[in-house]
Formats: C-alpha cells, structure tokens, sequence
C-alpha cells in the first residue's frame, strides 16, 4: 500500500461514488489506450470467428494482423472456440520404440491416464497429441491449376491470374504448415528416443471416435469400442487452394 | 438548437457521462484483492505441476524442443512476437532456478507480498511459460494470462495481503486505523473493468463458434462432450436415457455464454448470469475432468461481484475462524458499480 493510500486511510477518506477529478487530457490518453486494447483483445477472436472453407474476411484480417505484435507478445491471439463448432473427436498419440541392441522394443501412446497424475500434467499429455493432429499438413500440394485456353478472353485470363495468386498464398501457407508439422513430429520422436535411449521410434496418430447416442442405447456399444479408434494417414488428403 | 441535434447532444453527452463513470469511478480492491488471491493460487498451483516433468517440457530435449516451439509461433510471413527467456534456456540446473524463483513470485503474488513488483513479475513470466510452451496449452492458460495481465495494471494488493498488514503496522498507534479499511483507486477500477469486458468476449465468441456447430443447434452437443473419452471424469452417459434434458442443457448452455455479455451488466440478471456460471464451469471441472479450467473461469467471473459483497461474504466466512480486528469500524461504502445503472443515469 502506498503512502498517499494510507494517509487517505488516517484522513478516514470515505469512498468516492463519483468519477475522478483527474484532467482531461488524462482521462483521453486512457480512453484511447482502453479502446485499442479491446480492440485488440477482439481482433484474433473475431478473426478466428470470420473464417470459412471460402477464405477469411479480407476487413477483420487486416485489423488483427495491425494487433498482432501486441496480442501475440501479450498472449491474447485465440479464438476461445471451447467445444466448437461441434464436440468432436479426440486425438492420440501411438508410438513404437525400437533397440539396435536386442532389447524388445515399447510401445506406448499419450495421453495416459494412469500414467500422468495429476489431472492437469494428463491434459498436457492430451493437448500434445491434439497440438500434433490438428497441425497436421499433408506431405504433398495440389498440383498448379491450368491455364485458360489460348482463346480465352480478357476477362478469364483476369480470373486466372487471381487464381494463380490464391494459389501461390495458398502454397505458402501450406509449406508454412507442413515445416511447422514435421518439426513437431520430429522434436517428439527425438524427445522419445532420448528418453528411452532408443534408436528408432514410430509415430501413429490415432482417432477416437465419440459414440452416436443410438449406438450407445440401442447396441450397448461401449465408448472404449476397439472400432471407434482409427489410426490417421500420414498423406490424404492433398493440401489445396480452399 | 433544432430538436434533432438537441436529440444527438443530449445522447452524446450521455454516452461520455456513462463512460466517464464506467471506466473512471475509483473502486475499493476487495474483488481484484480476492482475484490475486484465487487467480495466484492458481498460477502457483499450474507451474506446481511443469515442475513434475519440467526438463520433459522445458528443457533441451523437451517434448517441443525451443527451435520447434519458435517455429510453432511464427506465422506465414515468418513473424514470432512469441517472446519468452525460456527459448535460450539449455541449462537444467538454470531452468531448475529460475523455475523455482518463479514458484516464489507466485506464492508471493497469493499472499500479496510486494505486490506491485510481484504482480509484474508474475505477469512476465506467464507469458514466457504459455509462449514456450506452445502445443500444451489449452483454456486455463488463456485464463491464467489473461487475470496475469490485469493483476498487474490493478491495486490488487490493496486488501487481504501481507502489504496492507506492514503498512498497516507501521502506522502510529494513534491513529485509528483498521486492516479492514482501505482507498478506491482508479486503476483498480481500470483492472477490474477489463477483466469483466475480457470475460465477455470470450464467452460471446465461445457462443459464436458453437452456433457454427450443428450438434449446439441439433441438442446433442452435450452427449458427444460427455461421450469423449479421453475427457471424461464423471461417467454422465446415463443421461442418454433422458435425450430431452440433454437437449435443454445444450440450448441452455449455448444461450447463456452467446447472450453472457448483455445478461452480465443489468443487476436483475447478473445474479442468474453468475449462477449459470458457476453450474456450468463447476460441471466442467467434475464431469470432463478440468477442475482447474472449471476453476479459474470461476475466478474470472469474480470480476462481476461488487467489492461490498465480495468484503462481506469473506468477513462472514472468516468470522467463526477469527476475531477481525477492527471489526467495529464502519467501513466506508463501496459504491455498486453496474453498466446499467450507468447506463441509466
């Protein structure tokens, strides 16, 4: 507690119920740092929220990428989608050690119950298996889209070139994608055999599957079921222009 | 003055009124005060946990090694303003020491000791840990840095912390000083204000995605949340018998977290608003196995209690445990603060 707070206390200073008296150029300086910050605190998820399979809003975009610096240092950029669009499936993470030196190899997956307590160091476990499914990029790009006929007109000729810039973002942002994926990938599987002193390790991406309510009253299928596990492709489906 | 621009100066005049007295009425510290408290204990208790697998997480050969995680937070154009002093980190005995100071911060933070300088620190190294760890994280975390954030703009050591009780012993014994007293300050007011607008957001676009979902719209979202497996705490697939009250407790939880952000400011519905909250974030923390996601959105939404309420259920609670010195004193009145009230002045 500051001096002047005490002091105000030793004054027996009631509380104020009316705004502060402080200047006005003060109280201006305030405002319009308060109304970037919420401004800020908005962009990444609306952003987030403006996204379709079509592309994003060109408008919200470019608000958010103005706030990036501050809302990726302040830790502010996320899209607060808890449990959305939909509740779907959750992702695991198989892996298979192997020894140059005859011992038999392990395999294990993550998250584990019984194996992480607490709860909280599990959902690390879990956000780790999710953080390397939905980072997953397809190992190959959509092939260039063709050119129009010689005889095509000015017009599809413009459309073409607008394509072909998509198409080149696009790409980028795939490459982007799939570098950060393998890096993920390959700091896991480093981190695996240093731990385990192994010499080769296997990674599987596994899906598991929320049971349909009518399967689960009318089957009994249990939401352990051996099918409602996949394991997931390592090269479908291509990346492509959206 | 015609009569359509009297109408514009006279709501333009009330809009500066009302935000005048939203954003710069001081408040008394007792809700940021119980924020620290709660909100410190967590950021204790979840950096408590890294310590159980810190070099697995942190160190050089981490699950996501430094040169990954940078790469994680880099964008297209190859921007990364992910900064954090763990990057550079490769030694064990290192890591172990600033780890441990930082444990110190946070219990410093809870007790409310240094608070200014603690308040800071802690708020520094939220950030460094979330940005370093990238590919672990999920809502707690948002959470944790986000309460970091405006712990540290706010007097939050203004009450219920060791700061108030050495200052309040320095005093000369003359004065009639309490430990239950203490002054509004504007940045408290700033903080709290912030934190209550940040909750909005993040339950209005909470509701924005889930109304993109079919399962949110269909009923059956929370089936398919209690369905998973690999979240599950408290087996609740029973309720597939009762298809209806799954439905309504779908609808009903996407309507109040859409709608939290207008049901939040008006006295009639904060009280509902905050209850919902409560059962809600409670369930999550029993049913899906996240006490400490369901807990600290609970902590956030302390924003909204008004300080007096907040002062008199803690004094009320603490009573039977301890005599409070000072208890006879008038503590001075704490003005409630409502948008709708401003709003209506």
């Amino acid at each position: 507690m500051s001096k002047r707070d005490a002091a105000s206390e030793q004054t027996g200073q009631a509380a104020n119920n009316e705004p502060t008296t402080q200047p006005t150029w003060s109280k201006l300086l305030i405002s319009a740092l308060l109304v970037m910050h919420v401004a800020a605190v908005v962009s990444p998820p609306l952003a987030f929220a403006c996204r379709s399979r079509g592309g994003e809003s060109a408008a919200i975009r470019a608000v958010a990428r103005f706030f990036q610096p501050y809302t990726g240092a302040f830790f502010f950029d996320h899209g607060y989608a808890f449990f959305a669009p939909d509740p779907g499936p959750n992702h695991l993470v198989d892996y298979k050690l192997e020894f140059n030196d005859g011992r038999s190899p392990i395999k294990g997956r993550f998250p584990d119950l019984a194996a992480e307590r607490p709860r909280l160091l599990y959902h690390r476990y879990f956000m780790l298996s999710e953080a390397l499914n939905n980072r997953f990029a397809p190992p190959q790009f959509a092939p260039e889209p063709s050119p129009p006929a010689l005889t095509a007109s000015a017009g599809e000729r413009e459309r073409f070139a607008k394509i072909k810039t998509d198409y080149e973002a696009e790409k980028k942002r795939w490459q982007q994608a799939r570098r950060q994926y393998e890096a993920m990938r390959k700091s896991i599987e480093e981190h695996l055999k240093y731990s385990y002193g192994a010499d080769r390790v296997t990674l599987n991406r596994i899906e598991h599957l929320p049971a349909d309510p009518e399967d689960v009253v009318y089957e009994r299928k249990a939401l352990s079921a051996a099918e409602s596990y996949r394991e997931m492709p390592e090269t479908m489906p291509l990346g492509g222009p959206r | 003055m015609s009569p359509l621009l009297k109408a514009v100066s006279d709501w333009a005049h009330g809009v500066l009124r009302g935000w005048n007295r939203f954003w710069f009425t001081p408040s008394m510290p007792h809700t940021l005060a119980l924020v620290r408290i709660c909100g410190g204990a967590m950021l204790l208790y979840t950096h408590v946990v890294w310590s159980l697998n810190l070099n697995a997480f942190l160190g050089r050969e981490s699950w996501l090694n430094a040169n990954t995680v940078a790469l994680l937070n880099q964008d297209a154009q190859g921007r990364n303003y992910a900064w954090s002093y763990l990057y550079y980190i490769d030694s064990p005995a290192l890591l172990w020491a600033l780890h441990i100071g930082a444990l110190i911060v946070f219990a410093m933070l809870t007790v409310g000791l240094f608070t200014r300088i603690t308040s800071i620190l802690a708020w520094a190294i939220t950030i460094a840990y979330c940005n370093r760890l990238t590919g672990t994280l999920f809502g707690l975390d948002q959470m944790n840095a986000f309460i970091a954030t405006y712990l540290m703009l706010g007097d939050s050591g203004g009450v219920w912390s060791l700061d108030h009780w050495l200052a309040s012993r320095r005093l000369p014994l003359t004065t009639h000083h309490s430990p239950l007293t203490c002054s509004p300050t504007l940045r408290t007011n700033l903080a709290i204000r912030l934190l209550q607008i940040h909750m909005c957001v993040i339950y209005l676009f909470g509701g924005i995605a889930k109304m993109r979902g079919d399962t949110w719209w269909d009923g059956t979202a929370l089936w398919y949340a209690f369905a998973q497996l690999e979240y599950q705490s408290l087996d609740m697939t029973w309720l597939v018998h009762y298809r209806w009250l799954l439905a309504l407790l779908t609808h009903v939880t996407v309507f109040w977290e859409t709608f939290y952000c207008f049901l939040i400011w008006p006295k009639l519905t904060r009280p509902l608003c905050l209850a919902m909250a409560v059962g809600v974030h409670v369930g999550i923390a029993v049913c899906l196995g996240m006490k400490t996601f369901g807990l600290v959105m609970i902590i956030g939404n302390l924003a909204f209690v008004y300080p007096e309420t907040v002062r008199d259920v803690v004094a009320w609670i603490v009573r039977p445990f301890m005599r409070v010195p000072g208890e006879k004193v008038a503590a001075p009145p704490i003005k409630r603060q409502s948008l709708a009230v401003a709003a209506t002045r």
